[in-house]
Parts: C-alpha cells; sequence; structure tokens
C-alpha cells in the first residue's frame, strides 16, 4: 500500500508511539470503553494484538454463569419491553465481545425497526439476536436475513405484501436506507424489488414467540422483473446478490462505518473509495472491513480521536464498564430509562432512519441528563437504588495510593485529552486522597466537555 | 444604541437578579453567545382531551329542540349555561372559559372534525396526530414534521416538550427530531448530588468552571459540546430561579394534574426557554356511563387550569406569544345512551387560547338536522386549523407539511381577516 493510503496499518514511531491515548480511542470506538487492566493489556501487547483480540472474542463462552439465558427467558416469560433493554444492556456491560455488542448497536440504527409499532417484545428480541449473529459477518447473510426477520415483516408492512398489490414500504428502504442511498435506483427499481419480496404471510401467533410467517407459495411472484437494469426471475437473494454488484452499495455502507467508527466529519471519496474497494473486494465481509479501520494509521490519527458525539448508551453504559461498578450495585433499568431521556430508547428508534446522532444528541434535555447519570452513579442516588461510586476500593484493586487516584482516574476516562487548566483543578481537587475529594475529582472529569466525545 | 448585556440574553431581570446562585461566568458566557436564539418568540401549546370529549355539552345548543329531544337525561338547561349568543352556551362548570372569553382571549372552533369519520379512539387519534386521513403506526406526525421542517440548531433547548407521564403522542413522533418527555421540574435539574459536607458550594463553581471553559477552535466538536453546556446550565440555572421566585405559580388549583403540568410549561416558558411546543393530555373522557359528573369535573378541570394558565402568562408578559390548541379525537353521539352516558360520535368543537386569538364563536353550529349516521357533519375540515397554527401563528408554511393545501381560518387577529 502506498504511503498516502489512509488505510494502511498504523506502525508506532518514536513520534506516533502505541500509548494509552490509541488504546482508549480504540476501546472507545470498537466497544465501549476499557477498563484500566485492559488498556493497560493492550498498551503492552501493541496494536496487532489489541486488534486480534477485538475481532476475535466470542460471545458464547463468556456467559458461565448463563446469565444472558436466564435474563432472556425472564423477557420472554413477562413480555415486558423494559427488561428486554435490560438484556441487551447486561451483553454491553459484561459481554465478553465488545466489538460485536457495538455493532449490533450500529446495524440496530441501521435496519432500524421500532417496538412502537411492531409490538412485539419476542420479535424484537429476535431480530438483536439476528443483527448480533451476522454483525461481523457477511453483509448478502445480514440482507437476507432482514428480509424474512419477522419484527421487520411487521415494520415495514412485508407481512402484508401480495402478488398481486405488492407493498413497497420494505423495498424502498432496502435501496434507500439499507444498501444504495437515494439517486442510485429507479422507482421502477423499487416496484420490481417489493414483487420479489412479497409472499410472506401472518401464520399464527405465539405469546412467548410472537407473530409467526411463512412464506405462501401462492403469493410468492416468481415472474420475470427487471431490477437495475438486469432482468430474471428474481427471488430475494437475487435482489440482494444484484444490489451488492452495485459499487454504490460498498461506498454507501463505508460511509455509514466510517462515520459510527472513525469521524464525524464530512469525508472526502479518496478516504471512502478505497475502503469500498475492501469491502467488495472481500464480498461484503464486515470483518475485515472492520479490521482494516481498526488497524490503519487514519484511525489513530490525533484528528479523528474524540471526534464523535458519543452516543447515550456508549456514554451511559461505558461509564459502568470503565469505572467497573460493582454488579451489584448496576441498576440495568434506570440505565435504560437514563439512556430513553438522553434522546436513545432502545429498540425504539425515532424513525426507520435510525438515530441520527451527532451533534443532534445535545440539547439542554439531553446534556442535562448526561449529567445527571453521571452524578448519579458519583455521588448516589437513593430513589433508583443507586449506591455512591467507591473510588478507594477501584485504586485498591489497581495498586494506586489514594494520592496519585484522581490522576489515575483521569487517565482512565480522559487520558491527555484534557485543557491543562480543568488537569491542575482536577488534581487539586482530589490530592487529600478521601472518598469525598476523589468524588469531587471525578465529577470534575465528568463534566469536561472532553468526556462527551468518543 | 448599544444593546446591553441583558439585551444579549433576553432574559429580562431572572438570570443577573440572582448574583449569587447564578456564577457571573455563566452571564458572561450567556453574552458571548449573542447568537442564542430569540428566547421571545412564538410557541403554541397543545392540550390533547383523550377519549372523545362531548362536544355537545361543552359549546351546547341549548336551544335545538332537537338537542333536548336527543338527550332526555343529559341535555343541559339553559339558565345554567355561560351565555355565549342566542343559541349557544358554555357547559356551567367552563367558568374560566366564560371569563376568558369576555376577555378576548377564547375562540371557539365549532363543528371541527374530517371526511368519513372514524370512531375508534386509536384510529381517529392518528388521523388527528398524523393529519392524513390514512395513517400508519410509523407515520410521521404532524407536529414531528414541523418539527423537521423548521431549521433549529441542535444544542439549544430540546425544539419541543412532552409534559406527561405517557407514551409520546404520534403528533410529536416519527420524525428526526426527538422530543423529551418530561412529568416534573425535577427532571430539568442539574442533581449535583454533592453533599453538603463536601462543600456544595465550592464543588458547583468548580463543576460550572471546567464544564463551560471556552476550549476548541471555532466550529469544532468540542466547542459545540461546551456552547451545549453552557446553555444547558444557564437554561437549568434560570429554571430554578423561576421556580424559587414562585413568581405567578400560586393560583393554580393544585389538585388538578393538568394545572400542575401547565404551571410547568408556564415555568419552562417564563425561564426563557427556546423550546417552541409544548404539548400535555387530559385524559377520561370516554363517557359512556353516567356522565354528567364526569364531564361536570373534566371539563371544570380543563377550565379552571387553562384561565390559570393564561392569566399566569398574562402576568409575566409571556401571554402575547403563546397560544393553545385544545382538541380531541372525536365528538360524541348527539343521542345519548342507556346508561345515561354517550358513545363514540364526529365532529366537535376545537379551543383555542391566548391574546392573539379572534374571541368568540367560529364556523357554523353543529346541525343537528343534518346528520349523517345519526351525527351532526363536520363543517370544516380539523387539517384547516392546523394550517392556521402553521402559516399564521408558526410562520411555517403548511402545504409542505400537510401534504396539500388547506386555507387557514380566520380565527387568529395576526392572521388574514
Amino acid at each position: 500500500m502506498s504511503k498516502q493510503d489512509p488505510w494502511a496499518p498504523f506502525v508506532p514511531t518514536p513520534e506516533a508511539p502505541w500509548d494509552l491515548d490509541k488504546v482508549a480511542h480504540l476501546h472507545r470506538r470498537a466497544g465501549f470503553g476499557a477498563t484500566r487492566a485492559e488498556l493497560l493489556r493492550d498498551v503492552k501487547d501493541g496494536p496487532k494484538a489489541s486488534v486480534d483480540r477485538l475481532l476475535s472474542s466470542s460471545a458464547a463462552d463468556a456467559d458461565p454463569e448463563q446469565v444472558v439465558a436466564s435474563l432472556k427467558r425472564g423477557v420472554l416469560d413477562s413480555g415486558d419491553g423494559e427488561r428486554l433493554k435490560a438484556w441487551w444492556l447486561y451483553q454491553i456491560l459484561y459481554g465478553a465481545d465488545p466489538l460485536r455488542e457495538k455493532l449490533t448497536l450500529f446495524w440496530h440504527s441501521h435496519f432500524a425497526t421500532s417496538d412502537r409499532k411492531v409490538q412485539s417484545v419476542p420479535l424484537m428480541l429476535e431480530q438483536n439476536e439476528t443483527l448480533r449473529c451476522h454483525a461481523l459477518g457477511a453483509f448478502a447473510d445480514l440482507l437476507n436475513a432482514m428480509i424474512a426477520d419477522p419484527a421487520m415483516l411487521v415494520w415495514l408492512d412485508g407481512a402484508t405484501s401480495r402478488k398481486e398489490k405488492p407493498n413497497e414500504n420494505f423495498g424502498r428502504e432496502f435501496l434507500e436506507l439499507f444498501t444504495l442511498g437515494v439517486g442510485h435506483y429507479t422507482e421502477k427499481d423499487i416496484r420490481e424489488a417489493a414483487r420479489a419480496f412479497a409472499g410472506w404471510v401472518r401464520e399464527g401467533r405465539d405469546f412467548r414467540r410472537g407473530d409467526v410467517f411463512r412464506l405462501d407459495p401462492a403469493q410468492v411472484d416468481d415472474g420475470e422483473k427487471t431490477f437495475l437494469n438486469q432482468t430474471g426471475r428474481w427471488k430475494p437473494a437475487d435482489i440482494v446478490r444484484i444490489t451488492l454488484e452495485q459499487p454504490a452499495c460498498a461506498d454507501f455502507l463505508c460511509r455509514k462505518l466510517y462515520r459510527f467508527l472513525v469521524s464525524e466529519a464530512k469525508q472526502p471519496p479518496e478516504r471512502i473509495g478505497p475502503l469500498a474497494k475492501e469491502l467488495r473486494k472481500s464480498k461484503y465481509a464486515i470483518r475485515h472491513v472492520v479490521s482494516v479501520i481498526l488497524r490503519s494509521h487514519h484511525f489513530y490519527a490525533k484528528e479523528n480521536r474524540r471526534q464523535r458525539v458519543a452516543g447515550p448508551v456508549e456514554c451511559s453504559a461505558g461509564l459502568l464498564r470503565v469505572l467497573e461498578m460493582p454488579r451489584a450495585d448496576v441498576r440495568l433499568l434506570a440505565l435504560a430509562a437514563a439512556c430513553a431521556r438522553q434522546g436513545q430508547d432502545l429498540f425504539h428508534p425515532p424513525s426507520v432512519k435510525g438515530w441520527d446522532g451527532g451533534r443532534t444528541w445535545l440539547n439542554s434535555a439531553t446534556v442535562l441528563e448526561r449529567g445527571n447519570w453521571a452524578n448519579d452513579l458519583v455521588w448516589g442516588n437513593e430513589d433508583q437504588g443507586i449506591r455512591s461510586y467507591d473510588p478507594l476500593a477501584w485504586a485498591k484493586r489497581h495498586g494506586i495510593a489514594p494520592s496519585k487516584t484522581a490522576a489515575a482516574l483521569l487517565g482512565l476516562l480522559l487520558q491527555q485529552d484534557v485543557d491543562a487548566k480543568d488537569r491542575d483543578l482536577i488534581l487539586r481537587t482530589g490530592r487529600d486522597g478521601s472518598p469525598a475529594a476523589l468524588r469531587k475529582a471525578l465529577q470534575l472529569i465528568l463534566h469536561c466537555p472532553e468526556y462527551q466525545l468518543a | 444604541m448599544q444593546p446591553t448585556r441583558r439585551d444579549f440574553l433576553g432574559l429580562g431581570t431572572s438570570l443577573l437578579a440572582c448574583g449569587s446562585t447564578v456564577p457571573l461566568f455563566l452571564a458572561r458566557s450567556g453574552a458571548a453567545l449573542a447568537a442564542t436564539p430569540d428566547t421571545k418568540g412564538r410557541l403554541l401549546v397543545v392540550v390533547q382531551l383523550d377519549g372523545g370529549n362531548d362536544g355537545l355539552n361543552t359549546v351546547v345548543p341549548h336551544r335545538d329542540d332537537e338537542y333536548r329531544k336527543r338527550r332526555p337525561r343529559l341535555h343541559l338547561a339553559s339558565a345554567r349555561l355561560h351565555k355565549v349568543d342566542d343559541r349557544i352556551g358554555l357547559h356551567p362548570a367552563l367558568t374560566g372559559f366564560a371569563r376568558l372569553l369576555d376577555q378576548q382571549r377564547l375562540a371557539i372552533v365549532q363543528s371541527v372534525g374530517y371526511p368519513n369519520p372514524n370512531r375508534s379512539h386509536f384510529e381517529s387519534m392518528a388521523i388527528w396526530h398524523t393529519a392524513r386521513l390514512a395513517s400508519k403506526a410509523d407515520t410521521p406526525g404532524w407536529l414531528a414534521r414541523y418539527l423537521g421542517a423548521r431549521a433549529t440548531a441542535p444544542g439549544g433547548d430540546a425544539p419541543a416538550l412532552h409534559v406527561s407521564n405517557t407514551l409520546l403522542p404520534q403528533a410529536l413522533a416519527g420524525g428526526q427530531r426527538q422530543v423529551p418527555s418530561l412529568e416534573s421540574l425535577e427532571q430539568f435539574r442539574r442533581r449535583l448530588g454533592v453533599p453538603e459536607s463536601a462543600g456544595t458550594k465550592d464543588q458547583r463553581t468548580a463543576l460550572d468552571t471546567v464544564g463551560t471553559r471556552p476550549r476548541g477552535g471555532p466550529g469544532s466538536l468540542l466547542e459545540f459540546v461546551q456552547r451545549s453546556q453552557v446553555l444547558t446550565y444557564s437554561s437549568s440555572a434560570r429554571l430554578e430561579e423561576v421556580v424559587k421566585s414562585k413568581a405567578g405559580s400560586d393560583g393554580y388549583p393544585e389538585f388538578y394534574g393538568l394545572a400542575r403540568r401547565l404551571r410547568l410549561i408556564a415555568q419552562l416558558i417564563k425561564a426563557g426557554l427556546t423550546t417552541r411546543l409544548y404539548y400535555t393530555q387530559l385524559d377520561g373522557f370516554d363517557t359512556h356511563a353516567n356522565q354528567l359528573g364526569t364531564h361536570d369535573g373534566l371539563l371544570r378541570e380543563v377550565s379552571d387550569s387553562l384561565r390559570s394558565f393564561v392569566d399566569d402568562l398574562g402576568k409575566s408578559g409571556d401571554a402575547g406569544r403563546v397560544l393553545v390548541l385544545v382538541f380531541s379525537e372525536f365528538g360524541r353521539r348527539l343521542s345519548e345512551n342507556a346508561s345515561g352516558g354517550t358513545d363514540h360520535g364526529t365532529a366537535a368543537p376545537v379551543f383555542l387560547l391566548g391574546p392573539g386569538v379572534k374571541a368568540g364563536l367560529h364556523g357554523p353550529h353543529p346541525d343537528l338536522r343534518d346528520l349523517a349516521d345519526g351525527d351532526p357533519k363536520h363543517a370544516i375540515d380539523f387539517r384547516r386549523v392546523y394550517a392556521t397554527l402553521l402559516d399564521d401563528w408558526l410562520g411555517c408554511p403548511s402545504e409542505g407539511i400537510l401534504g396539500e393545501k388547506f386555507t387557514s381560518l380566520p380565527i387568529l387577529r395576526t392572521g388574514r381577516s
């Protein structure tokens, strides 16, 4: 790869060493932040081992106590949407595969489906598991799964689409929001895709499983269709295949991944182009393109660090994770409600376009909620059953003297990304190493505007 | 003349009068933010009456024999009503509305509805919420579309607030601008959490210092976050002042939930939030049985609460920029049922409140002899009311939002006559 290639791998140099700033950046973007031990381990192990570990983690063997499975049973037995959120947040906080969870959140906003219309906790749960399963797999598999996904069939009316009168809702969003973006297809393409997608009918309803759908051969249109200039008796999988052949598809997806993983700043085509090429070369292997991004020198460049407004779930759940809040003190339902008040109500994206993110996360109501959540964690909130954070227990676990704890917390949460005056004030505040002083220092750290940026 | 700092802030005396609680830096940052959006612009407050309010017993055609005949048990006697004109009177519980009418602050638009009325609560409310005669659960609400059409920079106060503990109404949902719901001011208060023993005051100063110290290059994300924090802290500080001063907040009938929610909205308005749209609800209008007492109580709550609200804003000097819309998903049937109640009907009156209205009755009286499926026909499409609010009050072209052109109604002083 040439020197100008932004996607050439990062190689540490004396001027740009592999350090805490870069490791923390990697974990903010590829996960929900890391603990001090994880950060120090990755600084020591170097970039390759750190990224390898993120890409090869497996969620399968991560739940020896079967907590996730038991939470899931509780969700399905109760049909309670709040417990559904808690089930996911638990995996975000304690799952062994943070990259997969992070991308599941990405896909939740990409294939944005809301329980507001679906009105079925089991179907929303099933979709979430499907997104998680394919999060790092082949994009074609993910698209094929979404075409047949029950929650999606309700959300975009696929389940009412009939051969004689195909419903275009899913076909339109498939092209506009899921694959190509506006300007790369015609209204005729939408109609032809809708014909190919039609045929799902509701078979019945089961309390624990929700609505059950099947493909009714009598409702399937097996006639000839002309889609994106190709003619044949196309089935849904052919629509996916032909769509992925369009260069616009790789470009569209890479732009979204770039905005999610690298920077919200507007990007010139020469940045995205090579990435899109990699994606097509790999037959749309998500893991491959994510790997290229996370290993690149461009990803670690100073100009790309703290260049995203951290989303509510990233920010609020991330704080619990990074501070290693004792599990017994974590209130998942309170966390879900706090995220909702900050504008990210899981399983209820605002529309099929998902969350806009970026600057739109912040207004006076949501900024206030972000601050209040941090304040509740630091000082406790009796009403919500949240106990105040114990900075000395954290320090003791990591072998840090009380007098050095404020500096260690600063390194954990902001690294070097802090104004010198603020750094002085924070260190001065936490100097005596008492729990109250350290809580005050921690609260100051979380009030720095830098903390809101991932 | 050079604008003063006070002018820049557009806050009147509230922020500057409370030097001890609002640190000077906030006033400074406020001044530095001269580009802060206008805090004195027009706003809309929507009050939704859930369940289908009985329009015929709210704005009563008491002289009409047909009214008395169809409602042998439920009709209201002429002598008890607040007279509006020779044929129409307001329900006896609407004392507050009657006074607002005298003060030229109440407009009543009669016979508002839409073609092919739908008598399902859910579906008819969806029609009102989306301003579409055929809508789906994911059709964006008319107010969500309005918020989308109105360009506002992110980072300031929320563009709209839903003041209720219920699910966000579809009117506000489905757009890209998210609308927060809040039930109490507690949710709009900075919970610093610092115990007294740890030095609350010093910590607050320190938090404000790190939270708002200018940083980041012009236009940078970091500067944007810092400015958002400045705005948030100052909105919240102003609000605390308004709450503490209790100005005008007495006089509300506190035992009514609607009164408490409207007082909260008034406090937010008086605090100078740039929020342009407030939405609240009152449930219980589905009066299928023993309606008289229930309906009396509900209308009293609506009328007394809204009168206090309009009076409160009048005292603070904000009334002129506030318009209230009161609507329900449908009226009730002309004929009473056998349980002393009424079933789901069709067209009904809509109310607009505030000094900006052309007070009095608008639209034709319901014609109780020209019925469709047993109920009076609508004379005014509800989307004309929306068009009026959008075009003539909020200054946002309605055609793009409503999907077609609806002529506005001559019901506002500001609008066309």
